[in-house]
């Protein structure tokens, strides 16, 4: 039996936090969410409140990597072989929250031979890891920041390409490792590598200037939660589920949203203002963008949604100078101010 | 009052209070997950260890232990010896309904309290062992009490140095109260009911701002263990007397920041103001200065009894005080002497920040065993339990054996002749991956900023610290910066590669005073033996004028503190550890060419430090 989990709606203030979610949540092409801040201010209780309040997704039944049926194209080996022979059998189950933790190892995280098998019956098989298991959901990494740097260089990979490649223990697989990775972490205890900073969508800064007032309501949800969990979950369901009615339609409204070349020329300009390198700032600018308008049921990206997602989308993506104190949402700021953006 | 009584007393009260602890514990696990109990070892320690012992039977958990021995994996000697799949249960599950011990001496690895972090989160208290944690730091040198689990193990104490008179006194006075009733867990929904009005509520989170503890998880934790221990004493609804209890078991721990209270000096251990006549005094007090005076507890209400005169280890009532002072007062009478003293130092650096975070100093250690870049294999140690096994290479090893074991069938006589084509693979055979993980270079700078370094040259230093920095963190490598000046040596920035931190660290840094050469030395020594037990290659730098005035016990005497500095110099030289000395004095002299010899680093008379010459010349030197 496992901790039931807090719903998601009953999370007070984080608002950026709780819009960077759900927008990577819209999107899930985004390359998920970073969110730096201390401990307790709510970083794990919204990833695990948001995970549970999603829809179900539609799956190949019994694969191990939780095939999309739809998707002809991200098909494992076992699922193509068995849709050449017939139709494939359709199950569905929730997305899928696997935590990657600290201190796993290269095999829990690829996958590798399977030792029981290979030793009961002798049979060589592939024992799927963490990147398997989190295909079409999320991928959380607590203290993102103190991870391994051979499990990093395995993340880099596997996030651009969705592509896990095993070539180990004599087994070369391959299966599809789509996933929405959330990381989170303290800046205090550690920096994150660039390369994986920069495959982060969006990052937030959960600051805690909470009021006592929000701190009070905050202990006192999560008291009354601990002491009965069930008639809590209860009471938000429905505020849970009108959260998950919006991301549905979201999903469907993206394809729909417009973003007009007015529009795309202010975000390089922004880009530009700021010296981001490369061109992931402007193309995830324009996805979260485009999340949050049809996220909000608007048709068409306006510059009030550039303003609102500028700093989550950028102000991980500025070249660092030790020696410039001003942080990096500041230069966010100013940058907009110069290109004549209102937050 | 004596300054020796007075400690007396905070360590009276602290036992007490882990004794009350140790209560909720045992009464309501599933509402406590843990403990984490700071202090060296002792007897009080024992007495804790003993009491929990009363209902739950302690396992030791290995700090090396792996995700796979927590969670559960395969039994690779026992499926070769039988041939079929044996599973090796999970410790977390195999002791769900025991406690788990975790003795920590020198750091814990952040792997292992992520994994029991997660743990907590996601498993329900009856799937999980309860945590127990001792650190044997009172200081925060581990990091345990920064990791993500100590975040989640709700009660943190210190064990006091107390004499065994006193901790058997204290245990007669626990006893009375019935251990029977405290031997079994008590009632959850009892507990779940009682009340805890929003005044009380409001004083806690106001305290968690004053104290700069950020985080909502303390708070919560402070509320949950205030109406667990009404609970445990027969109360329907929240006192202040167990919030204050809550407050002095969850949240003063935590404390980064002390609140200004008009009535304390900084450095004073403990806050009494309570004549010796006031009846609401602490138990502590009664159970040392007055036991035939103690009621004995008793878990009832009794009617008799005004139970908060006698029963709680809680800090003095005084009228006229406010209950925000009157919880600041009890957050800070437990905290040894030692870390309010740290505190009440970090206090006024911090309190110019903007954001008083507790400052994380969860620093990685990682160690050895099943992680970092595979290179190569060897022959199992532990028979393949919880390491990684290479079946190709196992195979191999064995075939050179295939014929002779074949012919040796008459040791197995269950093997028959069906067997014969199979492979025959024995437990000497076992090939296991082995890991290698690099190990980092921690560059630990020694500063000094006395007033007989000019401050510009503090200023150097911090720039070459930052852009140190600033290359390390492309290198992976991380940075500590000692400075001494007055009296002694502080580490005003443990080791880090987090530039964040070494900002604010920098930002603060005061100079002038006195030349404490001796102690920046012994402290940088201390360190280079931390960093070597961890696996990492210190980097040792001075940069001073090397003209020591104040000698190791803090007296003002040029030649104490020389002969000082040259003794500790020399310790230093025994570690073999690579060493750069910049002599900063404007004329090079002699007697910082001697001291560098006697450490045997090398020496770089730079008149005029450039900040941004520092790290070439450094890596010249490396």
């Amino acid at each position: 039996m496992s901790n039931p989990v807090f719903p998601f709606s009953a999370i007070i203030g984080q608002e950026d936090m709780k819009l960077a979610l759900q927008i990577a949540a819209v999107d899930s092409t985004l390359g998920g969410v970073l969110v730096f801040g201390d401990r307790g201010t709510g970083k794990t209780t919204a990833m695990r409140g948001l995970a549970a309040l999603l829809p179900e997704i539609t799956v190949v039944e019994g694969c191990e990597f939780s095939c999309d049926p739809a998707q002809e194209k991200t098909l494992c080996n076992a699922c193509h072989a068995a849709r050449s022979q017939g139709a494939l059998n359709v199950t569905t189950k929730s997305a899928p929250v696997i935590d990657l933790p600290l201190g796993a190892t290269e095999d829990r995280v690829l996958g590798a031979l399977d030792i029981e098998k290979a030793l009961s019956q002798g049979i060589k098989s592939f024992e799927p890891g963490l990147l398997a298991a989190a295909n079409r959901g999320f991928l959380y990494i607590d203290e993102v920041n103190l991870l391994e740097d051979n499990i990093v260089d395995i993340l880099l990979d596997v996030s651009v390409s969705g592509i896990n490649v095993v070539e180990r223990d004599g087994l070369s697989i391959r299966h599809p490792a789509r996933f929405i990775l959330v990381g989170s972490g303290n800046p205090e205890e550690g920096e994150l590598r660039p390369q994986l900073l920069d495959r982060f969508g969006l990052s937030v800064d959960v600051t805690t200037s909470l009021s006592i007032d929000e701190r009070m309501k905050i202990v006192r949800l999560r008291d009354d939660f601990d002491r009965n969990p069930a008639s809590f979950a209860d009471h938000y369901q429905e505020k849970d589920s009108e959260i998950r009615i919006s991301i549905v339609s979201a999903r469907t409204r993206l394809d729909q949203v417009d973003v007009d070349d007015q529009m795309l020329r202010r975000m390089a300009e922004l880009c530009m203002a700021l010296g981001t390198d490369g061109l992931r700032g402007e193309l995830t600018l324009m996805r979260a963008c485009r999340a949050l308008a049809a996220l909000e049921g608007d048709l068409c990206v306006k510059e009030s949604h550039i303003g609102r997602m500028a700093s989550m989308a950028l102000s991980h993506r500025l070249r660092r100078d030790p020696l410039d104190d001003s942080g990096s949402l500041a230069r966010v700021q100013r940058a907009m101010d110069t290109v004549g953006l209102a937050a | 009052m004596s300054v020796e009584s007075e400690s007396r007393r905070a360590s009276q009260l602290q036992l007490a209070l882990g004794l009350t602890a140790v209560d909720i514990f045992l009464a309501y696990p599933e509402v406590v997950s843990g403990l984490l109990i700071r202090g060296s070892t002792g007897s009080a320690r024992e007495c804790l260890r003993h009491h929990i012992e009363e209902r739950f039977t302690l396992h030791r958990l290995s700090t090396h232990t792996t995700q796979e021995q927590l969670y559960g994996c395969i039994d690779t000697q026992q499926t070769l010896a039988t041939g079929k799949i044996a599973h090796q249960e999970g410790l977390l599950s195999r002791f769900s309904k025991d406690v788990l011990q975790i003795d920590v001496t020198r750091a814990m690895p952040v792997s292992l309290s992520r994994h029991l972090a997660d743990a907590v989160d996601k498993l329900a208290p009856i799937d999980r062992p309860g945590l127990v944690v001792f650190d044997e730091n009172a200081e925060d040198v581990s990091g345990v009490a920064d990791s993500s689990l100590a975040e989640r193990l709700p009660i943190h104490i210190f064990v006091p140095g107390v004499t065994l008179a006193e901790l058997a006194h204290a245990e007669s006075i626990r006893d009375k109260g019935g251990r029977q009733q405290r031997a079994s867990a008590l009632s959850l929904d009892s507990m779940r009911l009682v009340k805890l009005d929003d005044a009380l509520l409001s004083e806690v989170v106001k305290l968690c701002v004053q104290l700069g503890i950020v985080s909502c998880r303390a708070a919560t934790h402070c509320a949950s263990i205030a109406r667990a221990h009404a609970a445990l004493r027969g109360r329907s609804e929240v006192s202040e007397q167990d919030v204050a209890i809550a407050v002095q078991l969850t949240l003063a721990p935590r404390a980064s920041l002390l609140p200004d209270t008009n009535q304390t000096e900084p450095a004073e251990p403990i806050v009494r103001e309570n004549p010796p006549d006031d009846n609401t005094s602490a138990q502590s007090e009664h159970q040392i200065k007055e036991p035939q005076d103690t009621q004995p507890q008793d878990n009832m209400p009794a009617p008799s009894c005004p139970d908060n005169a006698t029963d709680d280890a809680s800090p003095p009532v005084n009228p006229d005080q406010a209950i925000d002072e009157r919880l600041i007062a009890a957050a800070k009478a437990v905290l040894p002497s030692q870390v309010l003293n740290g505190l009440t130092q970090r206090t006024t650096q911090f309190r110019r920040m903007t954001n008083p975070s507790s400052a994380g100093r969860s620093e990685t250690f990682f160690m050895g065993g099943n992680r970092g870049r595979a290179t190569g294999v060897r022959r199992s140690r532990t028979r393949g339990r919880g390491e990684k096994l290479d079946v190709l290479e196992t195979i191999k090893c064995s075939i050179p054996h295939q014929r002779i074991r074949r012919l040796d069938k008459s040791t197995q006589p269950d093997a028959g002749s069906s067997d014969s084509g199979k492979l025959q693979i024995r437990s000497s055979d076992i090939r296991v991956t082995n890991y290698r993980q690099t190990a980092r270079t921690t560059t630990v700078f020694v500063v000094d900023a006395s007033g007989s370094t000019a401050l510009q040259r503090l200023s150097e230093a911090k720039g070459a610290v930052e852009l140190l920095l600033g290359e390390c963190y492309v290198r992976r490598d991380r940075v500590a910066l000692i400075t001494f000046r007055a009296t002694i040596a502080t580490l005003e920035l443990p080791p880090t590669r987090s530039l964040t931190r070494a900002k604010r660290a920098l930002n603060g840094l005061p100079g002038g005073g006195g030349t404490p050469l001796a102690s920046g030395i012994q402290m940088a020594t201390d360190m280079v033996r931390q960093l070597r037990q961890a696996g990492e290659i210190p980097v040792v730098v001075f940069m001073t004028d090397a003209s020591a005035n104040i000698a190791l016990d803090g007296c003002a005497s040029r030649m104490e503190a020389a002969l000082d500095a040259e003794q500790q110099a020399r310790q230093l030289a025994l570690l073999g550890v690579q060493t750069l000395f910049i002599d900063t004095s404007t004329r090079p002299r002699p007697q910082a060419q001697k001291l560098a010899s006697a450490m045997r680093a090398n020496y770089l008379p730079l008149p005029r430090a450039d900040a941004r010459l520092l790290p070439s010349i450094l890596r010249a030197s490396a």
